[in-house]
């Protein structure tokens, strides 16, 4: 009997192998979609209580392998509450992005996006950082090659950009946690959590100073994968070449990768370091979310501007996640919790919501022969009413409208961080009216107004972007109205 | 069992509905109005079910978010609070929302997109609803936004025209900006209090004013904020004349009747917390008061009939924020909304028979005479007018001479403003009403314009007599039982009859005898103080050139980072590619030189 976790990361990264052996495009585009189903289909289970039986760590459904005994890296698989959550959200929006896919495009794109879905599976579920690494290199070949789409250009060149950035940042995470583990012995994460690592590391270097630089290695790594600002420079780029498929992983599940590594690899591991500078730290993710905003309502260019609103939520969790760090140490009271939930059900959302956006994108795009300026569309809502009205739920959602899945997570989020700090929280909420003005900005300009120039023969959604569709405004509307799905699955007794 | 149903059944059935009409709505007309009017209908029956039952209502509410699990409490439900605000309220509330509803069937006849007018209706009726039964602070800001999307999307209902997308987009994003407020309050509030009940909130305000007095403050004026938004007082007043470009019958029952009294609503129920904050309510009656002069001073010198209304309700908002303020009461100040959403409401269905009547024409000057053509809307028309100028014994003397009897008795300078806007009122209302019943025909459409159909006469006539007779005592009093004051001076009711006097006789002097222009031109008036011109350029220049900076920025600066990383490694990569001449030569001599170099270095220590 394979391991349950196994069979999650293999079934897509076996189904990548067939969907790009098999020559014929219906066969491999069946694969493909049997591969994302079953993927969700099994992590589906991750939604049923664990199972009683918890390994000593406190993980459910563990899996271990010794890999390297002598320094301490190992192959070890694990869930426990916080990365059940993103091993959900991943086969969803990959599944998505996999129907939202033209069915004539070529099977490389469907064999890289589960190849990459795979990997990111793997890099969530990894309980210690030589897996979690392994994952985290693993997943870049696909991105790489989901960005860098053959015969453009641009393309090659957004796509080596994303690769330098992104490997840059893997490599000064490697570096840290090489003198992390290296020092304490260990680079399993549950047995990090319990070492004092800051001073470990300074005594056993004998450099006062060195935490403080690891500390900032890692964390810098870890801002450049989703993108924080300033280190987002890959982004612009990559949004407005990469295919919008792609980008619905790239911002649905790619970005919360690096939140994500700030949970796993920072937060329990640097404390001290985090409490230190998450002063700072908040204020620059304010910044960086009203900085966000504010470029996005100067962009012609839907995907780039999506983008930076996407840098902008994502500047939202990262508030969350510091201001949860400015808590006095050891204190579990609400607040902690409101954050914590915060984040997560704002990350989750986020996900679904953002895909959702690009889906509408894609579809836009394939309608008009690629376009994606704000100006080559207008009075979408007559043509298209069921497509626009898509886009009018998915864009509300992102904009925070209580009802729909974005709110729930942000309020929270807000709450504790207004807790933390009111004067962050409150300069944040002009990012949150910034977005909503961009949005709005986005509905009058693509559904409303007169219908645009050559739009006349624009085609209603078609029965199979029904099946992206549905799930998604399902999703979206559902979790809305009750969070308290999400929130459950936080719970781990 | 069953009664704790009813509730829900009153809350859902518009969001039933609406669901309903977009998926099968469009098949026919009277499916889409069917459903709508049924379900309103439905709603209609249960509040006055509730209400004429009276007592205690158990009703099981819902959790939205809940934190027991973890070990703390931090609960958000959703449940109702059913008491001696909210019963009437939504009363008042669905009568309204159902008369609209019937008449609508008749205004949008030959209108684009009547299915989804009427699934708008049934989103705005379910959020309405929403806000009127919530029993919380959190509740009551879901359906805030619920609310203002609704909103937004009635009044870009005709949204291929751009002043309608224009004009629903500043809706919701000035409405936003006074929600910010709101959250911020709210967040503020439960801080302190630890609690985002309003039922707690009453004995928890206490704790927090005798702790710091100023946190209380600051939290109830944030939350007015939100008031400041919703019901379009100054300065985030700007939203509510251009939300007139949706459907006239949305006018009436959003931006007159029911939604833009949210805030007031919303002051009412913390009125036992706002009560103990003497700064904040002294807030609070300043903005009435300023919004309720300046509005109708902008409205004397309008001439879209739909735009007059709408400066009129902002200036009667003003008013109901003043009776918040200054009463010892919220009932004054609901009483006020009361009456004002029957005669604002019969107003606005006057005004669209009007429209109808004259072919989707609204500048009042190309009317006139329409008192021969439509003489039943005339008629119901002057009872609105009548109800609005405060013309004893019409329902609008009873409430908004409560207000300004408070105001007097308190003693504030803002009894002024109050009392010089009825002159103003009085002024504009009879203006509009002389100018398009009397007079001339300016226009061919006036000469041939023709009375509605009956199905917007019945929901109009319903109205004005509502209008006419909620304001009496045994009448009004079934609605609402308002707080009279004690000696109250007789010569203020003078004053008051006065000021009305002078209003009315100088509307009858100028605008009578059917001038076929305004004899008067203010432009300051007729520009709105330029605030709406103030606001273009904040938004155009400050926020669009802060915009362009930080554009620069991430494009010039953030990237020019990497750019010079990326340089310098590749000057470096063209250093060493100098060197790789490929002569055998060459690569000798840097060996020896490198040799040399190594010997020199180890020596030389």
């Amino acid at each position: 009997m394979i391991p349950f976790l196994f069979s999650l990361i293999l079934v897509p990264f076996l189904s990548a192998l067939g969907t790009a052996t098999v020559r014929n495009i219906t066969l491999a585009r069946t694969i493909s979609l049997v591969g994302g189903f079953t993927t969700l289909a099994l992590a589906l289970r991750l939604c049923a209580p664990p199972p009683a039986c918890l390994d000593t760590r406190g993980l459910a459904y563990s899996v271990f392998l010794p890999w390297l005994p002598q320094i301490g890296i190992e192959f070890s698989l694990g869930i426990d509450s916080l990365n059940r959550l993103f091993a959900l959200l991943s086969p969803f929006v990959t599944l998505l992005a996999l129907l939202a896919l033209n069915p004539s495009s070529s099977r490389w794109l469907a064999a890289n996006l589960l190849w990459l879905e795979s990997a990111l599976l793997g890099n969530f579920c990894a309980q210690n950082f030589g897996t979690w690494f392994l994952f985290y290199e693993l997943s870049l070949a696909p991105a790489f090659f989901l960005i860098r789409s053959p015969g453009d250009p641009n393309a090659s060149r957004a796509a080596l950009r994303f690769f330098l950035y992104t490997q840059a940042g893997g490599i000064a995470i490697l570096a840290g946690y090489l003198a992390i583990g290296l020092s304490c012995g260990t680079f399993s994460f549950p047995e990090l959590a319990h070492t004092q690592i800051s001073e470990t590391l300074n005594q056993k270097f004998a450099i006062p100073w060195l935490s403080n630089l690891i500390f900032w290695l890692v964390l810098g790594g870890l801002m450049i994968k989703i993108p924080a600002i300033p280190l987002h420079g890959w982004l612009p780029e990559t949004y407005s070449r990469a295919p919008a498929v792609a980008i619905m992983i790239l911002t649905g599940v790619m970005s919360k990768m690096g939140l994500y590594g700030i949970l796993r690899l920072l937060s329990p591991v640097f404390p001290r370091e985090l409490s230190q500078w998450a002063g700072i730290l908040l204020w620059l993710a304010v910044a960086g979310a009203v900085f966000a905003a504010f470029v996005a309502i100067t962009q012609s260019d839907l995907r780039r501007a999506f983008g930076y609103l996407s840098i902008n939520h994502l500047a939202y969790c990262l508030m969350g996640i510091f201001s949860f760090h400015l808590l006095p140490p050891g204190t579990s009271d609400k607040t902690a919790d409101l954050l914590y939930s915060g984040v997560l059900l704002l990350a989750f959302n986020h996900g679904i919501s953002a895909a959702t956006l690009f889906a509408i994108l894609n579809a836009l795009e394939e309608r008009t022969a690629g376009k994606h300026s704000i100006t080559d569309f207008g009075g979408l809502r007559s043509l298209a009413p069921v497509l626009s009205g898509l886009g009018f739920i998915s864009i509300f959602a992102s904009l925070g409208l209580p009802g729909l899945n974005g709110f729930p997570g942000e309020f929270l989020l807000f709450v504790g961080v207004f807790h933390v700090s009111w004067p962050a929280a409150t300069l944040a909420s002009l990012a949150l009216l910034l977005g909503a003005f961009f949005l709005l900005n986005v509905i009058q300009r693509v559904f409303w107004g007169p219908i645009g120039k050559n739009l006349q023969n624009f085609p209603e959604i078609r029965p199979h972007e029904l099946l992206w569709a549905v799930p998604a405004a399902a999703a979206i509307v559902v979790l809305g109205i009750w969070p308290q799905a999400i929130l459950n699955l936080l719970r781990w007794p | 069992m069953m009664i704790a149903a009813i509730p829900w059944i009153l809350l859902l059935s518009p969001l039933v509905g609406c669901v309903l009409i977009l998926f099968f709505g469009r098949a026919s007309k009277l499916l889409s109005s069917g459903i709508g009017i049924f379900c309103a209908g439905l709603s209609l029956l249960c509040a006055w079910f509730l209400w004429l039952k009276g007592g205690v209502v158990e009703v099981p509410s819902f959790p939205w978010v809940d934190y027991t699990s973890f070990g703390k409490q931090f609960r958000i439900s959703i449940g109702f609070l059913l008491d001696d605000l909210s019963l009437p309220m939504l009363v008042v509330v669905t009568t309204v929302a159902f008369l609209v509803f019937i008449y609508s069937v008749g205004y949008m006849a030959q209108e684009e997109g009547y299915w989804r007018y009427f699934a708008g209706l049934c989103l705005f009726l379910f959020s309405m609803l929403g806000i009127v039964v919530a029993e919380n602070f959190v509740m009551m800001f879901l359906f805030w936004e619920l609310v203002g999307v609704s909103s937004y999307i009635l009044i870009g209902h005709y949204f291929r025209r751009d002043s309608a997308a224009d004009a629903a987009k500043q809706a919701f994003t000035v409405n936003r900006v006074g929600d910010f407020g709101f959250l911020l309050g709210i967040l503020l509030i439960w801080l302190y209090s630890g609690t985002f009940s309003f039922n707690d909130l009453k004995g928890k305000a206490q704790v927090i004013t005798d702790a710091a007095p100023w946190l209380l403050t600051t939290g109830l004026v944030l939350v007015f904020l939100g008031t400041v938004g919703k019901s379009a007082q100054f300065p985030l007043h700007v939203w509510l004349p251009n939300s007139m470009e949706g459907p006239t019958p949305v006018s009436s029952l959003l931006h007159a009747a029911t939604m833009v009294a949210a805030g007031v609503y919303m002051l009412a129920r913390i009125f036992p917390a706002l009560s103990l904050s003497p700064i904040a309510l002294e807030v609070v009656s300043w903005v009435g008061g300023i919004t309720c002069f300046l509005a109708a001073l902008m409205g004397t010198q309008q001439n879209d009939i739909k735009r007059i209304l709408a400066y009129s309700t902002i200036s009667q908002l003003g008013y109901m924020v003043i009776g918040i303020s200054v009463a010892t009461a919220s009932t004054v100040a609901v009483f006020h909304l009361f009456t004002h959403a029957f005669f604002k409401c019969l107003l606005f269905l006057c005004a669209g028979s009007v429209i109808v009547g004259m072919h989707h024409e609204q500048d009042i000057w190309k009317m006139g005479s329409l008192k021969n053509k439509m003489p039943l809307t005339f008629i119901m028309m002057g009872i609105g007018t009548f109800a609005l100028a405060g013309v004893p014994p019409f329902s609008g003397y009873f409430s908004k001479d409560l207000i300004l009897e408070w105001a007097w008795i308190k003693g504030t300078p803002v009894f002024w403003f109050g009392a010089i806007t009825i002159a103003l009122t009085t002024f504009y209302i009879f203006r509009l009403f002389f100018v398009v019943f009397l007079g001339p025909p300016r226009s061919d459409e006036a000469k041939h314009a023709q009375e509605s159909p009956r199905v917007m006469l019945l929901p109009m006539l319903i109205l004005s007599i509502l209008s006419l007779t909620v304001g009496w005592p045994f009448i009004g009093h079934f609605f609402i039982q308002p707080v009279h004051p004690e000696h109250v001076p007789l010569f203020l009711r003078f004053i008051l009859i006065g000021f009305l006097a002078v209003g009315a006789l100088v509307a009858y002097l100028l605008y009578a005898k059917g001038p076929l222009k305004d004899p008067i031109q203010v432009a300051v008036f007729e520009n709105r103080f330029y605030i709406d011109n103030f606001y273009d350029w904040l938004v155009k220049e400050i926020q669009g050139r802060f915009a362009g900076i930080c554009a620069f920025v991430d494009r010039w600066v953030v990237d020019g980072f990497v750019k010079i990383a990326s340089g310098c490694v590749w000057l470096f990569g063209f250093c060493l590619r100098m060197l790789q001449v490929g002569n055998i030569q060459a690569y000798a001599f840097y060996f020896g030189a490198g040799i040399l170099l190594i010997f020199f270095l180890l020596l030389s220590k």
